[in-house]
């Protein structure tokens, strides 16, 4: 049966809709303008996404959520240190609590540490700020005699 | 005895007759996993390289020290193990599968998908089970039969996330750290069900603070089953010849532990203290610390092999 001119449009209105519904609620990340965030989203996505998720909201028994939490979106120091040496211990995040072991990162430069916090906070936390290179460089530079892991209680007395 | 230096490129080799370093390798960024098979004729290294997309399978020949393969494998590959006969490498990688490497023809021969965050592995001693261990939402132990073309055959359920096993040489019992138990599970494996929950005695000194398991070793000559308690920096000893596995003994580290082996005559542990880069030898039978043994970045797997 061949099909009415007005049938297709309104089949081609559909698919339109559908199709810009779609493009609204993937939500096309504003980040991107900012090419610092654009590197960092892709170290994140190597680096710690398989245990963060890409979408930032964590795993139970591996990594807690970053996404809509205060670590993603308060002090941007405190991100550089646990970056640097990693966390351990108990953490509670969103309401459950979590024992592991985050490695440290401190092999990567200020430069890739800076774009990926700066992707993490652009994603989840404080879209308007980078992260400068000289702020991961100062943080190396403070806890350069750190050899183990940081603990909840140490990074929450620090700022 | 070799230990890998996992924030580190290299391995340490330290000879258990004098507790000295005797041998120092550079094999790759990260080297997390090791396993040799039982004539130590190769030692597998599994390099996380934290920094990039893969990781990779290392071949060491343990008389020279050189590095005679690399194989590209899955992003950020953990604690590996291999059949007796070597064989077999099943490595658990971050892609949520474990990579089955055919060593003769050093290439990947399959995927088993577990889920969660692959990260530690046993093989029976007869070579014929791999039990693999993923983090995360699974909380169970896949087994699978490596002669049947490496199919999935079982699944032993566990209270909550799994973390490192040890395994009994008669094949007849499993024990699992998990998440949120300082202490570990017993599983019976034919019957696929947990029999038994065992919690360490808590030292004193760190009452009320939190703490986790990671590191558990049987004895090679199984009477006792030894346990990393990582935060309260203690060694725990357990009877496994009793079915109500009594703790023996709790040893104090100088720092957090995270992963011990024994020699094959059951004559010393060797636990990596993480958090001091060293390892620490302690004497199974007095069940005395003799030493401490200087290491490279935050040491975690190690292992002793026998040079036939």
């Amino acid at each position: 049966m061949p099909t009415s001119p007005r049938v297709l449009r309104v089949v081609l209105l559909i698919f339109g809709a559908l199709f810009l519904l779609a493009s609204c609620t993937t939500s096309a990340p504003q980040h991107h303008k900012n090419p610092q965030a654009a590197k960092g989203e892709a170290l994140y996505q190597v680096s710690c996404g398989a245990c963060h998720q890409s979408n930032g909201q964590g795993l139970e028994g591996i990594a807690p959520p970053l996404a809509g939490t205060r670590w993603a979106s308060e002090s941007e120091e405190r991100l550089a240190r646990i970056v640097l040496h990693g966390l351990r211990g108990s953490i509670t995040v969103a309401d459950k609590e979590y024992n592991l072991e985050m490695p440290a990162l401190g092999f990567f430069n200020d430069q890739d540490i800076a774009a990926i916090l700066t992707y993490i906070r652009a994603a989840w936390g404080k879209p308007a700020e980078s992260v400068s290179e000289e702020t991961i460089g100062k943080i190396r530079t403070q806890t350069r005699e750190r050899i183990d892991s940081w603990t909840v209680e140490e990074l929450l007395s620090s700022p | 005895m070799w230990q890998t230096n996992s924030y580190g490129d290299d391995v340490h080799v330290i000879d258990v007759g004098t507790q000295k370093v005797v041998g120092h390798i550079k094999v790759g960024p990260q080297p997390h996993g090791i396993a040799a098979p039982d004539d130590a004729h190769v030692v597998f290294v599994a390099i996380e390289n934290l920094k990039g997309p893969l990781g990779e399978l290392v071949w060491v020949d343990p008389k020279t020290y050189k590095i005679t393969h690399r194989l590209t494998i899955g992003p950020k590959p953990n604690q590996l193990a291999c059949t007796p006969d070597g064989r077999w490498v099943y490595v658990p990688c971050n892609d949520g599968h474990y990579w089955v490497i055919d060593t003769k023809a050093k290439k990947v021969v399959k995927k088993i998908k577990t889920g969660g965050r692959p990260h530690n592995t046993q093989c029976s001693r007869d070579g014929r089970f791999m039990y693999l261990s993923p983090m995360g939402p699974p909380k169970r132990v896949t087994i699978v039969d490596v002669k049947a073309n490496h199919k999935v055959v079982g699944e032993i359920p566990f209270a909550n996330s799994v973390r490192p096993p040890a395994l009994a040489a008669d094949n007849k019992r499993f024990f699992q750290h998990i998440d949120g138990l300082v202490g570990f599970q017993v599983a019976d494996i034919a019957s696929r069900k947990v029999i038994a929950t065992v919690k360490h005695t808590i030292p004193k000194e760190y009452k009320g603070k939190k703490s986790r398991c990671h590191g558990l070793a049987i004895r090679p000559d199984q009477k006792e089953i030894w346990s990393c308690n990582v935060e309260h920096k203690t060694l725990h000893v357990h009877d496994i010849t009793k079915e109500e596995f009594p703790e023996i003994t709790r040893i104090p580290m100088i720092g957090r532990i995270y992963w011990l082996c024994f020699t094959p005559d059951s004559r010393f542990c060797y636990a990596a203290v993480r958090s001091e880069k060293k390892v620490c030898v302690v004497d199974c039978r007095t069940k005395k610390v003799i030493t401490h043994i200087g290491v490279g970045n935050i040491p975690k797997r190690n292992l002793v092999i026998t040079l036939k």
